[in-house]
């Protein structure tokens, strides 16, 4: 029974041959799973289909040349191969270099995953502390950037940063010598939540303003207060004033003046406030410049101090006087909201 | 035909001291809102100047027998008239246009010529700094202000009534008739326009007021192409005048030591005169 399972030409036994196989099997099981982690997705499905098919095109050749030669056919080679002593210990040589490439090779690769509307490209980098670690890459829809890294002997401590668009908070991830980062972008990076608010003057304040293209007369400034920081604008006139995050973060105009939110505050408060062609005053507001004035970030119903006043030069220095003071709470939803500002129609001035 | 020219340099009548230049009306603009002093500073004079001389330009063609100037004539004019752009005490002040006049150095009560708001508590758009978009939108608000019947009747009875056109007139006895030194071709006056003309007779001591209508274009002689009246009536202190008229009311003006008369306008009617004769005495008109 025993002698019948023997390979020809082979002194292993059926166990160990057996032993072999089950080795083979793992080694291949080992390569397969780390070129999918760390290859597959750097080269092209067309390459592994193409290079797999040339392979075996030139197995085929190099047999028949073997068989005319007389060498022995194919049909018992896998069994007097691996049924070979020296053949358990090749493939222990092989297992070691499949776990040597395991431990050793590390990759990272970006696509596009979770984005919103219109949200068609990034722009990602990826830092090791102050250094640039790989990147920046300029994403689209579809493709996979990235890459291995080989040989991988050390831990990275990686920070992903979405460079081109505002709203992202940095992505920190460690990458070990045998990790791999499959990072969605921008689904695996958290958005973040400004609280920013949008300054509107009412009536009183609206028409006491200079308009922005006015130059002469009294001239006005406003100042906010958020954790303790202070933000000036100089030349406050007939304008909407968006506020409570840091400049790079605030909206621009194009974005404030088409968020239909402020449009339909704006048009409230105007219509209520019992004023001549409310939607004149509203065109006057959204159509000029939005002042964007950056102060700390505002949390969550975060508190925040606006002081407008006028001053003016005296011997060629400013001399302001304040008209009033203001104190109230970010919006706690993360929308664009507006909040009026003067004496006349809100309680949270004086 | 006898003419006989009865001027006089001043007047003392119960209006005060009248200035020289009858009929001129020196139209004067301040702006004396905070908001608008504030906001204009050295501009805000441009803007008077600028308000002012379409203020007159507007009263010229709406009542053209006075010369309506927004320059201050070197010896000075019969009468002022002016808009003074005043706020009250509003949040958001309403800005309107307080009307005040004089005649020589004394104030006249415009009791029923009321305060023409220019900007009103809802709108909320005013230049505050802007001179050129004040002035436009004063002129548009005068505009409207102007071309109101109720207005017009206003400022007909409490002023241009009150505004002395002449301190002299001439007489032509023959015709009966009184000339006043008013152009007829500038005047405009329409047939139905009357004039007064006022003064203190001695002896009797009273005050003569005679009525003129029945005016028309002095053709011919002395004072050709003024405007010619003839009496309408007479009232001595009061009292009517029946006999006598031209004697006792008007011929005594031609007398040495005349007293000191003033014409001012009793009724205005707007007539547009087109060239009937030519001066060479052919008819361009049927």
């Amino acid at each position: 029974m025993e002698a019948s399972t023997n390979p020809p030409g082979s002194s292993a036994s059926p166990w160990r041959y057996r032993g072999t196989l089950f080795l083979f099997a793992i080694v291949a099981a080992a390569i397969v799973v780390w070129f999918q982690r760390h290859i597959e997705p750097y080269v092209t499905e067309t390459l592994i289909i193409g290079g797999t098919i040339s392979l075996w095109g030139l197995w085929k050749l190099v047999w028949s040349i073997f068989e005319d030669a007389g060498g022995e056919g194919g049909k018992d080679l896998t069994r007097r191969f691996l049924g070979n002593r020296a053949a358990l210990r090749a493939l222990w040589f092989a297992a070691i270099i499949v776990a040597m490439l395991h431990f050793c090779t590390a990759s990272i690769y970006l696509r596009i995953a979770g984005a919103r509307s219109g949200e068609d490209s990034f722009k990602v980098q990826i830092l090791e502390g102050e250094k640039v670690f790989m990147g920046p890459f300029e994403l689209h829809p579809g493709e996979t950037l990235g890459r291995p890294i080989f040989p991988s002997f050390r831990t990275h401590e990686l920070e992903y940063q979405i460079l081109d668009r505002r709203g992202f908070q940095p992505l920190k991830q460690t990458l070990a010598p045998w990790g791999t980062h499959d990072v969605k972008v921008p689904g695996d990076f958290a958005r973040r939540t400004l609280h920013i608010v949008a300054l509107v003057p009412d009536k009183v304040l609206y028409s006491d303003l200079p308009n922005q293209t006015e130059t002469g007369g009294e001239r006005y400034y406003l100042k906010v207060t958020a954790q303790g920081e202070t933000a000036i604008l100089n030349d406050y006139s007939k304008q909407l004033v968006v506020t409570g995050a840091r400049l790079d973060d605030l909206p621009d105009q194009s974005t404030v003046s088409h968020d239909a939110n402020i449009r339909q505050e704006l048009g409230d408060h105007y219509a209520h406030a019992g004023v001549d062609q409310p939607e004149t005053v509203v065109s006057t507001l959204l159509d000029a410049g939005v002042a964007r004035l950056g102060s700390a970030e505002l949390g969550a119903d975060g508190a925040i101090e606006v002081e407008v006043g006028t001053w003016e030069e005296v011997d060629g220095k400013p001399q302001s006087k304040k008209k009033f003071e203001c104190s109230f709470q970010a919006p706690a939803d993360g929308a664009l909201h507006t909040r009026v500002i003067g004496t006349l129609e809100t309680g949270d001035c004086k | 035909m006898k003419i006989r020219n009865c001027g006089a340099l001043a007047l003392l009548l119960a209006a005060g001291a009248v200035s020289a230049g009858p009929g001129q009306v020196l139209v004067v603009v301040k702006i004396d809102s905070v908001k608008f002093q504030k906001g204009l500073q050295q501009s805000a004079g441009t803007a008077e100047a600028a308000i002012a001389k379409k203020l007159a330009a507007q009263l010229q063609v709406l009542f053209p027998p006075l010369e309506w100037t927004a320059t201050a004539p070197a010896d000075g004019a019969a009468a002022t008239f002016s808009a003074t752009l005043q706020q009250d005490d509003f949040a958001i002040p309403n800005i309107s246009l307080h009307w005040t006049a004089k005649v020589g150095e004394s104030d006249l009560a415009l009791r029923d010529l009321h305060d023409w708001p220019v900007y009103q508590v809802g709108n909320v758009d005013r230049p505050y700094r802007n001179a050129d978009r004040l002035v436009g939108d004063v002129n548009t608000r005068l505009t409207g202000w102007l071309q109101s019947d109720a207005i017009e009747k206003q400022l007909h009875d409490e002023f241009v009534k009150r505004v002395p056109v002449a301190t002299r007139v001439d007489l032509d006895d023959n015709l009966k008739a009184v000339l006043i030194p008013l152009s007829w071709a500038r005047a405009q006056l329409g047939d139905q326009s009357e004039f007064r003309l006022e003064f203190t007779r001695a002896a009797p001591l009273s005050q003569i007021r005679v009525l003129l209508n029945g005016v028309a274009e002095r053709l011919a002689g002395t004072a050709q192409g003024n405007t010619q009246s003839i009496v309408a009536s007479c009232a001595a202190s009061g009292v009517p005048v029946s006999a006598n008229v031209w004697s006792d009311c008007v011929a005594i003006l031609e007398q040495p030591n005349a007293p000191p008369l003033l014409v001012s306008i009793e009724r205005y009617e707007f007539a547009a005169h087109l060239p009937g004769v030519a001066p060479n005495g052919t008819a361009v008109r049927p």
